[in-house]
């Protein structure tokens, strides 16, 4: 049994470097399913990681998902006297904003966090924003546990080509990502912008929210972050259009629980599908208009407090 | 547990290591055999093994029972009486809701709400029974004496690798297994690993890539031409051969490693010139367990025509039946007997029992033919077997024949129409050059640079183009 072990642990290491350098090819072929090893995708993760390096002491950060990037506009809040930055990214999870506050909450120096929480984004698995940050930011030790952590072989696979394709070939620094990605227009400070309407009106099925664990401890974690550095946040949730809305069964057990979490922010405005919803989840530019406004009269309403030590958690 | 999970690879080598650990003590090895059984089972479940042990222990004692009896009509009662414990479980399990309903929609307008049980379908539920029960009628039939040894026993019932999706053993190649010592065996560990990576190979890129398209298509049947409807049905074909017989080959290999040998489940089938070969070929273990305890026993061909006729009609449904508790799978069965009966009557099912092209390494253009015909009417027969309801199946044939020249089939995104394209490949040129073998990554060159080759681009394949998700096996819901 010896000589059949010993074969086997020779073996592994082998097959590793063979799988590392086929992956590397293939990669760079395109002919990977299980990796996204392209730059520059639809969310302008990589342009925002760049232009956040001329970012420091800003008055707001928005975090959150695609409902955070494509609906804060900085522009807005500029023009009302706030200096802000928005860093969210496509379908990003608790688990990869806490990677990115790891690495940019000190050098942003925010003086409050807007944390957008979305019932669809506290239940998914994370691995779409995952091979979308391994892809798209430096690699640091904190995404390489973030990789590991998730036991996706997508994840892994992305991980490994955005080793070789960072540290190796260093792909990263000399990338230039468009501006305009499809219908998608990056502005310097995180917002996108998009001039269309694609709204169709969609039933859902209904749909009763859970929450993932490893999400909420992932936004414990970054909330904690916030505590240490006496940061005040609010926890906000966009409205979605009516027909998506209606089809969460359980939506007030859905706000109690971000509500214990710290001030949360839910309001459903007078909205028209049709007018103010891009899709089922997204707001389009009046609509965009519409909510930013109410969100800078909650600001004022609400001005600053330093969060709470030791707030009372489920 | 799942072949393709995470928990399996750590639960592997674990139980791998512990188990040759313990080769000096049979008695301890067989317990820990049964011990990492019931925990990789009771995975799914814990409740699930409280059936399974139940199961397992009515079958011991009827054993023994069978023993001790000389009285024939006292153990043909013994033999009858285990047989209908372990089928009323699996009817109450798997058919009962099937037949309540069907019931209903018959007598009661379709209203079954109190008939219907809503049980969850205990996982390879009537894989254990069948093996359990082949123990009892082959020590009914004295062809195997009765075990003494429970714990031996017990590991021959719920043996992990085999235990949800079988190959369904017989308790005289298995049993003895666990009564003697086993000792390290080095090819035979190795030939174990390489079948267990063909297996996920067939697996976890054919069958799952298979499933990504055919999924899609049979939601909708009625939105697309014919000719993707056609291409569904043909990529169905290759996801449950892969799938299926990609977990046999998991299960025989990682059987080799704890240096247990498990019968052949599947030879080639898609190569068989005919239904009845095809019939030879494919879930060999299930098939020759039909043959022999239920087709035989009834006078199988050497009866009169009206019986052959019966009998063979009898074996299918039977079959189909054994597949899941909906009328589409009984109607793949009396699709298959309508198939097969033309052979059987006219002596002509047994014309193909040598390997295709023996000697050669092409077929003639005739096997050829056969080859594709024999294909094609496994194809028609998968649809049936797909479906979620006859009508579905018939709504399916309908428009894929009345729009089957109304354009190309639809392709998917490139990268999965890739994937596709190299797995069906790899998968023609690996199994036709391993036609006669034990199993279809057998041959392999002597060289090492090229064995290991072969295996670290097998290995890739499986890590670059998996589906990421953990995609459940078709044949554990039977």
């Amino acid at each position: 049994m010896k000589p059949f072990l010993r074969r086997l642990l020779f073996f592994l290491p082998v097959a590793l470097v063979g799988y590392v350098l086929l992956l590397c090819l293939f990669g760079d072929l395109g002919w990977v399913r299980t990796a996204v090893t392209r730059m520059g995708e639809e969310g302008h993760l990589n342009s925002r990681v760049k232009d956040i390096r001329h970012y420091h002491n800003v008055d707001i950060l928005f975090l959150g998902s695609s409902h955070c990037y494509r609906t804060f506009d900085t522009r807005f809040f500029a023009a009302h006297g706030y200096t802000s930055f928005n860093l969210g990214s496509s379908n990003q999870t608790p688990v990869q904003t806490y990677v990115l506050l790891s690495r940019y909450l000190d050098s942003l120096n925010p003086k409050q966090v807007i944390f957008e929480v979305h019932p669809d984004i506290m239940r998914n698995d994370g691995v779409e924003s995952a091979v979308n940050l391994l892809c798209n930011t430096p690699l640091t030790p904190q995404a390489t546990r973030m990789a590991f952590s998730l036991h996706n072989m997508k994840v892994f696979n992305t991980w490994l080509y955005a080793v070789y394709s960072q540290k190796v070939c260093h792909r990263l620094e000399r990338f230039h990502e468009d501006t305009l990605i499809r219908a998608y227009r990056y502005i310097p400070g995180g917002f996108c912008e998009v001039d269309t309407n694609e709204f169709v009106r969609k039933r859902y099925p209904p749909t009763t929210l859970t929450i993932a664990p490893r999400q909420l401890r992932a936004l414990r974690q970054c909330i904690q972050l916030f505590r240490d550095r006496h940061i005040p946040y609010t926890l906000v949730e966009i409205q979605d259009a009516y027909q998506l809305r209606r089809s969460f069964t359980n939506h007030p057990w859905f706000e109690q629980q971000m509500s214990a979490l710290g001030p949360y922010h839910y309001q459903i405005l007078p909205m028209v599908d049709t007018v103010h919803f891009f899709n089922s989840n997204h707001l389009d530019k009046p609509g965009i208009q519409l909510y930013n406004q109410h969100l800078l009269a909650y600001l004022d309403a609400h001005p600053i407090t330093p969060s709470p030590q030791n707030p009372k958690e489920p | 547990m799942l072949f393709n999970s995470i928990e399996f690879i750590i639960f592997l080598p674990i139980t791998f290591l512990i188990y040759w650990l313990l080769r000096r003590q049979l008695r301890w090895q067989n317990a820990f055999v049964v011990a990492a059984s019931y925990l990789f089972y009771g995975w799914w479940d814990w409740r699930f093994l409280l059936l399974i042990a139940f199961t397992s222990l009515c079958s011991y004692f009827s054993g023994l029972l069978l023993g001790r009896q000389t009285h024939p009509a006292r153990r043909r009662w013994v033999l009858w009486g285990n047989i209908l414990i372990n089928l009323l479980i699996l009817c109450l399990f798997k058919y009962y809701d099937f037949f309540a309903q069907s019931f209903a929609d018959a007598f009661l307008h379709g209203r079954a709400d109190r008939l219907l049980l809503h049980l969850v379908l205990p996982v390879g539920i009537s894989f254990y029974t069948f093996q359990a029960l082949s123990y009892s009628i082959d020590v009914y039939r004295r062809s195997l004496p009765p075990s003494r040894n429970l714990v031996a026993f017990l590991a021959y019932v719920s043996f992990f690798p085999q235990l949800v999706a079988g190959p369904i053993e017989r308790a005289t190649s298995l049993l003895p297994q666990f009564q003697q010592p086993r000792r390290f065996s080095r090819p035979l560990a190795v030939d174990g690993l390489r079948q267990m990576l063909w297996g996920f190979f067939k697996k976890m890129v054919l069958a799952d890539s298979c499933a990504l398209y055919v999924d899609q298509i049979f939601a909708h049947p009625d939105w697309y031409n014919g000719a993707t409807l056609l291409l569904a049905a043909v990529l169905f074909t290759l996801q449950i051969y892969g799938d299926f017989s990609g977990y046999s080959d998991i299960a025989i290999g990682c059987a080799k490693l704890f240096g247990i040998r498990l019968r052949r489940n599947f030879d080639l089938p898609y190569f068989s010139r005919d239904i009845a070969e095809f019939w030879r070929r494919w879930h060999i273990s299930l098939t020759t367990w039909f043959r022999d305890y239920i087709y035989i026993p009834l006078g199988g061909s050497r009866v009169s025509r009206p019986r052959v006729v019966l009998n063979t009609f009898v074996i299918f449904l039977v079959s189909g039946l054994w597949h899941g508790a909906n009328w589409t799978f009984l109607a793949w069965g009396a699709y298959h007997a309508l198939l097969f009966l033309p052979l059987i009557l006219l002596g002509r099912n047994r014309r193909h029992t040598d390997v295709v092209a023996a000697g050669r390494p092409l077929p003639s253009l005739r096997e050829l033919g056969q080859m594709l015909l024999t294909f094609l009417l496994a194809v028609m027969g998968w649809v049936l077997f797909r479906a979620d309801s006859i009508r579905q199946a018939i709504d399916y044939y309908r428009h894929m024949f009345s729009h089957l020249f109304n354009g190309a089939p639809m392709v998917t995104a490139p990268i999965d129409a890739w994937v596709l394209g190299l797995s069906v490949l790899i998968l023609l040129l690996v199994e036709w050059s391993n036609r006669g073998q034990e199993h279809e990554f057998s041959r392999q060159p002597r060289n090492l640079l090229l064995r290991w080759g072969r295996y670290i681009l097998l290995l890739f394949m499986i890590g670059a183009y998996m589906v990421t998700n953990e995609m459940p096996f078709i044949y554990f819901q039977f």
